[in-house]
């Protein structure tokens, strides 16, 4: 009779011990089950979204930072200063995190309001023309041969080729366009396109008038076509996939280094005009730094290096109004009312473990009451305390084992149940509080859409959550009886024999 | 040759501020070979004198030594493991195991050399001490009172120990039976070489032993 065999004859002859000890490790172990099972299916869900999605991570400026010093400034109309982003932190971030990036991408924008280019439009109406006869377009600039838009796959090049390095480095005059706004201008590979950027202003009466010009002269060298968006339905059948092609159909891409060149010449004819007008000088506020408010966008060799890349460009940076986005926090934003039933279940799992172990303990110290006598002889033989509480906790790991595997059975209907449950649940409705961004806005992260996110969640087993579903209903019965034998250890054989 | 000597053993109870004593220098030596009877009034101190040489609770003063080496070197729960075989007025079997069962859960606690096949040598014993084989296979509370008592006292021959103590055994059973356990410890006493120390109330049990001790007052007085 080794504590095996005691063991053995406990469970087997003391059934209804066993029973009550087998139904509270299932009744417990439904809960803790459906708790792991959950939070098992939101983080599954979120990595098997995120494995799709390219390795993007965007340095961005922390808008929460500047509202709060703009509240201490007190005063809105003067500008902040802090340490805005320069080419040497993007140096130091390549040095000490270079090993993760694929590539680095940063765009410069200007404005060109001109009549040179027929707008591409795709419904009437759609497009919102400015107050005069001119149409508005963007310059963008890139700074890869293969820039973001291409790597993470929002766009391709149809006809034509991408930048050369060459052209990125001296700035030169030439354009990538979508293919919406080629056809509409009649445009191909290889064309030169004219465009008269117009400085207009309005007259007291509200007439349109152009008081400068600058004349461009581009090489067209490619055509992109860009990726449809999932067609989601906005406003009066006008989709957010329609809104993007229109934007990015108004977009003129180049180098970065023609967009900031044009930028100073264009502010440099807003200030003469300024000057003029008003008889006053015009003051600078920032110096000139190309990096300032742009987010960067760093593509990174494999999904996995992101969390070590974020850690080691942080510290590199180590400037605090700025920040490092990646999928992973977009994903969170949109698909913020799994998260947040992950992180209450995350906060009942502890909450009914910790209460599982006070539930089990109490019952186990109940049971080593009952068995006192019997404790008594093993301590009147000779036996060692520590063996006897091996003893215990080998019936109650057995019993509760299993408890574990029948709560197995039950648990994923269970687990399905609260989820639905929680997620029909009205404070989990995604439209409070969450606001959708309704087209990427400067950066290459992935837009998400809580609904596809839904119907790709499905509470399901898992290696990892039955493993760790099983550990812990041991870990709480081997804790719960170390607790109750206080008991054995404050027995006293000549007391309860003699 | 003295297997239990005594020398000096005192023991009192805390009564509030007060040490009221129950044993005072007691000095003696039991030997191996001889059935001892410890008497005495109620409350006198037997069952307090006996735990002490059971290791059931620790010495005060004095000291109490198995074969010259004294019980402050031991741990207690060893001399309960390999030294000592004790037998209580309530039998304490565990209940929901076998006769078997519960003879064979000593043998499986001492560290002191068994044989090999425990089973049999288990069965053999409770036979000896009167308990066959299907009772053997009983859970022992469907046994007799003098049945439980036999498988008590086989289950603390069952480790191989020389010393064997009994707090009142014959407390709970009919005279027949009582007759018989003291013959049980006669023979272990003579025919076994075992050292048996009961305590009782029955002037019938003491009236067979060898050695007849009273405690009063604290002290023994000795009958041979
Ligand atoms: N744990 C204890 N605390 C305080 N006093 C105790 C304790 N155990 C025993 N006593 C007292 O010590 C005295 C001796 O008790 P003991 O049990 O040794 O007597 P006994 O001779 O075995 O009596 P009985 O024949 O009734 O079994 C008694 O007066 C008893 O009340
Ligand atoms: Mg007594």
């Amino acid at each position: 009779m080794n504590i095996f065999q005691r063991a053995l004859t406990s469970i087997t002859r003391r059934k209804l011990k066993s029973l009550i000890l087998l139904l509270i490790v299932i009744i417990l172990g439904n809960i803790i089950l459906s708790t792991l099972l959950i939070v098992q299916s939101v983080d599954g869900t979120r990595q098997s979204i995120l494995r799709e999605l390219p390795p993007v991570v965007s340095l961005e400026i922390d808008y929460t930072k500047l509202d709060e010093l703009y509240k201490e400034q007190g005063q809105f109309d003067k500008p902040i200063e802090i340490p805005w982003l320069t080419f040497d932190d993007l140096d130091r971030i390549e040095a000490d995190a270079g090993s993760y990036i694929k590539i680095v991408d940063y765009s410069a924008y200007a404005g060109i309001e001109t009549k040179s280019l027929e707008p591409y439009t795709i419904m009437d109406g759609g497009y919102v023309r400015g107050p005069g006869e001119t149409n508005y377009f963007t310059l963008q600039g890139v700074s890869a041969p293969i820039f973001a838009m291409l790597e993470v796959g929002d766009a391709e090049i149809v006809e034509g080729r991408s930048f050369t390095q060459e052209e990125l480095d001296n700035g030169s005059p030439v354009l990538l366009i979508g293919e919406g706004l080629a056809e509409k201008n009649n445009l191909m590979v290889g064309d030169t396109v004219l465009i008269e950027s117009l400085f207009t202003d309005y007259t007291e009466e509200g007439n349109q008038v152009i008081f400068n010009t600058i004349e461009l002269e581009f090489k067209l060298i490619g055509i992109l076509k860009f990726k449809a968006l999932p067609q989601s339905e906005g406003k009066g059948g006008f989709s957010e996939h329609d809104y993007l092609l229109e934007e990015r159909n108004r977009t003129l891409f180049t180098g970065n280094r023609f967009v900031e060149k044009y930028s100073r010449e264009s502010m440099d004819v807003w200030r003469s005009y300024y000057e003029e007008k008003y008889g006053e000088t015009w003051e600078d506020y920032y110096e000139d730094n190309p990096l300032a408010g742009r987010p960067i966008t760093f593509i990174l060799n494999s999904s996995e290096d992101v969390s070590s890349f974020v850690e080691k460009a942080q510290a590199a940076l180590n400037n605090e109004y700025y920040y490092f986005a990646t999928q992973e926090d977009n994903y969170k934003k949109v698909a913020a009312p799994l998260e947040s039933m992950r992180k209450i279940l995350t906060y009942a799992f502890y909450i009914t473990v910790g209460s599982a172990i006070i539930v089990l303990t109490l019952v186990l110290f109940g049971f080593m009451r009952d068995r006192q006598k019997e404790i008594g002889i093993y301590l009147a033989l000779g036996e060692k305390k520590s063996k006897i509480t091996v003893q215990m906790i080998i019936e109650n790991v057995a019993v509760g084992f299993l408890g574990a595997l029948l709560a197995l059975a039950s648990g994923t209907f269970v687990a399905s149940y609260i989820s639905d449950m929680l997620i029909a649940a009205p404070q989990l409705d995604p439209q409070q509080g969450v606001i959708l961004p309704v087209y990427p806005s400067n950066n290459y992260l992935a837009n998400f859409d809580y609904e596809s996110i839904l119907q790709s969640y499905q509470v399901g087993f898992s290696a990892t959550a039955v493993i760790a579903f099983i550990i812990t209903i041991l870990a709480t019965i081997v804790v719960a009886q170390l607790i109750a034998s206080i008991y054995i250890l404050r027995s006293d054989p000549k007391k309860i024999m003699m | 040759m003295a297997v239990i000597t005594v020398k000096n053993l005192s023991h009192y109870y805390q009564d509030g501020d007060y040490r009221r004593y129950v044993l005072k220098e007691i000095n003696y030596s039991f030997e191996k070979g001889k059935f001892y009877c410890i008497l005495g009034q109620s409350g006198s101190g037997k069952t307090t004198f006996l735990s002490l040489i059971g290791a059931m609770d620790s010495v005060q003063s004095g000291t109490i030594e198995f074969e010259g080496k004294p019980y402050q070197k031991y741990d207690l729960n060893t001399i309960r493991r390999n030294l000592i075989g004790m037998v209580f007025q309530s039998y304490n079997l565990i209940p929901h195991m076998t006769a078997l069962e519960n003879v064979l859960v000593a043998m499986t606690i001492t560290e002191n050399e068994i044989p090999k096949d425990k089973v049999n040598v288990a069965y053999n014993l409770l036979d000896y001490l009167g308990i066959t084989k299907t009772k053997a296979d009983r859970l022992v509370t469907r046994l007799s009172g003098g049945e439980q008592q036999r498988v008590a006292i086989a289950r603390a021959l069952a480790t191989n120990v020389d010393v064997i103590l009994a707090d009142e055994p014959t407390g709970n059973v009919d005279e027949d039976t009582a007759e018989d356990i003291v013959a049980i410890f006669k023979k272990l006493a003579h025919e076994h070489n075992k050292c048996v120390i009961a305590v009782t109330h029955s002037p019938q049990v003491a009236a067979e032993a060898d050695i007849v001790l009273t405690l009063r007052k604290g002290n023994f007085i000795v009958n041979e």
